[in-house]
């Protein structure tokens, strides 16, 4: 079996255990902000320069990229369906995420640095 | 009684329009076949299928006021005046209420609706417990009508790729039967990310179904399968 032909239930699984781990991520966030009340810059700050949150928050956006591309990908299979600009589109997506998770991980890298 | 009958010949029209006609008489219990045959005789112009009349056959499939739906058990007075008839969307026009089934009956095939046992053919029949023919219930009652197919936006937009809901419900028909034996096979074959992972369980299909059957749940019993031959 070629990869490609391989790539159904593999990239479905990855969308749902991605999913479990963005909502487990946001109901832990949320209950630890509304637990706290109002904080300032510096204890959010703190508190994601602890290794383990830094850890856990880039996770977050590891699974987030991996949500996206397949929802993207799924939206651009079922109605983009020049092939140029079905790799055009698919490219656009890769390059977006791949920036926007290197970005991620310079924040929260300089927030445990610091 | 008024309906609006989609109406298209492609030999003689530039494109397809809706005609008005009225039905004076609408008997008690009149079925929307039976409207459509009164109007056929007003006017023999007009194209459908039809065979069995009883929800048997499936012929008489047709988008009825926006929903898909067998003519032969939608009751007239049930409907909202005027009602529209369409033939079902997604599939290309032969004539009037008529569709080129071939994309729908291509993706049946396409699962191999039939028993494949590598085993040498036994003396007498091949014995099922009645727990195991159970399990068949709820996916052998399809009369291959294709209202759940030509209602799926998958389907539509990937007409020949995805299988589509009818052709699925068949696939799990025959992986869940006890007597098949090419389990791997068609999993295998129903892997990648079209022939069934185009399914977004928009559950179109499990609404009009006119059997009340569940392509979704079969789907999801496939690819729960799938998983389980992963790990």
């Amino acid at each position: 079996m070629s990869w490609w032909a391989t790539q159904g239930l593999k990239t479905w699984v990855w969308q749902r255990l991605s999913a479990v781990y963005l909502a487990v991520y946001l109901v832990a966030l949320l209950s630890v902000l509304l637990r706290q009340g109002p904080i300032t810059y510096a204890q959010w700050h703190d508190w994601f320069a602890q290794p383990v949150v830094g850890v856990a928050t880039a996770g977050f956006f590891v699974a987030f990229a991996v949500h996206v591309w397949v929802g993207i990908r799924d939206v651009v299979f079922d109605y983009v369906k020049p092939y140029q600009y079905r790799l055009l589109l698919l490219a656009g997506v890769v390059m977006t995420l791949i920036v926007m998770l290197l970005w991620a991980f310079r924040i929260l890298l300089m927030a445990v640095m610091r | 009684m008024r309906f609006s009958v989609y109406r298209y010949n492609p030999e003689v029209d530039s494109g397809p329009r809706m005609q008005t006609y009225v039905l004076e008489q609408v008997p008690q219990g009149m079925m929307l076949l039976d409207a459509l045959l009164e109007i056929k005789a007003q006017d023999e112009t007009l194209s459908f299928r039809r065979s069995c009349g009883e929800g048997v056959c499936g012929s008489d499939a047709l988008n009825i006021n926006g929903r898909n739906g067998l003519a032969c058990i939608t009751p007239v007075a049930d409907l909202k005046e005027p009602v529209e008839v369409r033939p079902l969307p997604g599939l290309p026009v032969v004539r009037d209420l008529v569709v080129d089934m071939d994309k729908f009956f291509h993706q049946y095939r396409a699962v191999q609706p039939y028993l494949i046992v590598h085993d040498p053919d036994p003396e007498t029949e091949r014995p099922q417990s009645p727990e195991d023919r159970d399990k068949l219930d709820g996916l052998y009652e399809c009369i291959l009508c294709g209202c759940c197919s030509m209602s799926c936006p998958s389907f539509w937009w990937n007409p020949d790729k995805f299988r589509g809901p009818a052709a699925l419900l068949q696939a799990w028909r025959f992986l869940a039967d006890s007597r098949d034996q090419a389990t791997e096979h068609r999993l295998q074959e129903l892997e990648g990310p079209y022939r069934m992972f185009r399914c977004h369980t928009i559950m179109n299909c499990v609404d009009v179904c006119p059997k009340g059957l569940n392509p979704t749940l079969a789907i999801n019993n496939i690819k729960k399968l799938m998983l389980k031959h992963l790990v």
